[in-house]
């Protein structure tokens, strides 16, 4: 077992497995029992993220069949792959559900994830972003994300000529 | 569609961070690199140091709110301009668009240049681009100052513009800003004029390779277009190669040996395909129901076709009538 220490001091032991989601806890684990602080995570933030690197670790390290984990074996024999993209549906699911949270919320997990290094949890979380930001016009954008409009009203009318010729359907 | 990963900043990113761990063993330092900046302290983030501009997202650090913009599909990105200043100098930049290129982030783009009255709109000639990936399609009605497009013309996405040259004798290049739909001309083709030439896109220069003078005679020598420096280059003759090989001659318009004599290797496979220019030219088989964009691999199949079709407003079959011109790229 792993001890993680969050910055607000709450204490959290988790399976080797899980802690390694994090490539860069992975990198500096020496001996088994390790205390690890990390104090620029908040326990609310930490607890979501081991919840996901619980559920990926249970995923990735399900057992295989006989015949496809050589398979397996052959492709990844180091490490699991942190860059395949996340294939089973239930797993996507899953993620899905979970990044079901305020922007907020949100950016403090990428940051979390950022930090320790957590590419899929990166990658899901920012793409999510992404998905918030597409298909809104831009007053849209700006209330949801609190950005604020500096442009003058010449810049917004020579913007809007540019565009308002262009339609958009889908 | 399958992204690639990114590997350069990744792999640079963790030795740099594994050498900052390695020298406090245990704890692991507050967060102060970039998921994005390769050479950390770059002035090119220079407008960090102007502490009055605001973030990107507010509570977001920019490297990742960067991440965020990259990941739009081209439709969103012409919304998103309109946001505010900062959003719009980033999207606007070529280096954006450079950095979608290379991490597999950029949008399969078609662009169809359409002549004739459409049902919805008012003008005469439309831009239609198209995403095939999410079905999207954004159409803008041209500018009269349009330069006049034919098929055949070739052309390339060079940052957030289209790269025209037109099939002429004078083969002129016009630049056409995708997001602000404004149209420019690039430096004048040092010529002389020619035809049947053939004229390749390769990564950002575009290749104008033999063809014959305005006296019919056969021409030996390639023009290459630099799109970003806006530079015509002459090769004079292919055979004549290995008095240009001086290093000089490379670092001033190429970016590396590999990339020139892969761009000669490619002209001297054109010239041995000989005069006749149809077998480049892909034109659409409405019979087949099927469009080719042979850079890209890509084919619009029937459904794709139908869904276009459905946004244009025009009935099957028609497409072929009002197409002039299409490309296909990513962005």
């Amino acid at each position: 077992m792993i001890k993680l220490v969050s910055g607000d001091g709450a204490e959290f032991e988790v399976e080797e497995e899980v802690a390694f989601q994090s490539k860069i806890i992975k990198d500096i684990v020496a001996d088994a029992d390790d205390v690890i602080p990390l104090p620029t995570v908040s326990s609310k933030v930490l607890i979501q993220v081991i919840e996901y690197c619980r559920k990926h670790a249970a995923v990735n390290s399900f057992p295989l069949s006989p015949s496809s984990s050589a398979a397996a074996a052959a492709s990844s024999s180091s490490s699991i792959s942190y860059s395949k993209p996340v294939s089973d549906p239930a797993l996507r699911a899953w993620d899905n559900e979970f990044v079901k949270l305020n922007n907020s919320s949100l950016f403090d997990i990428v940051i979390a994830a950022n930090y320790l290094d957590i590419e899929e949890l990166v990658d899901l979380v920012l793409e999510t972003v992404a998905d918030r930001i597409k298909g809104k016009q831009a007053q849209e954008i700006r209330r949801q994300f609190n950005i604020e409009n500096d442009f003058t009203p010449e810049e917004e009318e020579a913007l809007r000529r540019e565009n308002s010729w262009a339609f958009q359907n889908n | 569609m399958k992204r690639s990963r990114r590997s350069v900043p990744a792999m640079n990113r963790s030795r740099r961070f594994v050498w900052a761990l390695k020298r406090s063993r245990r704890s692991i330092p507050a967060m102060k690199r970039s998921r994005r900046s390769v050479p950390a302290m770059k002035p090119s983030r220079a407008r960090r140091t102007m502490t009055v501009e605001a973030e990107l997202i507010p509570e977001l650090p920019d490297c990742l709110a960067l991440e965020c913009l990259l990941r739009l599909p081209f439709h969103a990105i012409l919304d998103a301009r309109a946001v505010c200043k900062r959003w719009k100098d980033e999207l606007d930049s070529p280096s954006f668009y450079r950095i979608r290129r290379a991490n597999g982030l950029a949008s399969r783009v078609v662009s169809l240049l359409l002549r004739g009255k459409l049902r919805r709109t008012v003008g005469k000639f439309h831009l239609a681009l198209y995403e095939p990936d999410t079905g999207v399609c954004t159409m803008r009605q041209l500018a009269p100052d349009r330069p006049n497009l034919k098929m055949g013309s070739i052309a390339g996405i060079v940052g957030r513009e289209l790269v025209v040259m037109k099939k002429r004798r004078t083969g002129e290049v016009h630049f056409y800003d995708l997001l602000s739909g404004a149209w420019r001309p690039g430096a004048p083709n040092p010529g002389p004029q020619r035809s049947l030439s053939r004229n390749v896109f390769r990564g950002e220069k575009l290749f104008v390779i033999g063809g014959r003078d305005g006296g019919g005679k056969k021409l030996r020598s390639v023009l290459v277009y630099d799109a970003p420096a806006d530079t015509w280059i002459k090769i004079p003759d292919l055979e004549g190669l290995g008095s240009l090989l001086d290093g000089s001659f490379y670092t001033r318009f190429w970016k590396s040996k590999e990339e020139y004599f892969s761009g000669i290797q490619c002209c001297r496979e054109q010239l041995l395909l000989g005069d006749d220019e149809d077998d480049l030219i892909f034109y659409p088989t409405e019979g087949g129901r099927e469009i080719v964009f042979p850079e890209e691999n890509l084919i619009l199949n029937e459904n794709a076709l139908a869904n276009l079709r459905k946004h244009l407003g025009i009935l099957p079959n028609e497409l072929g009538r009002y197409l002039e011109y299409f490309h296909s790229g990513r962005l």
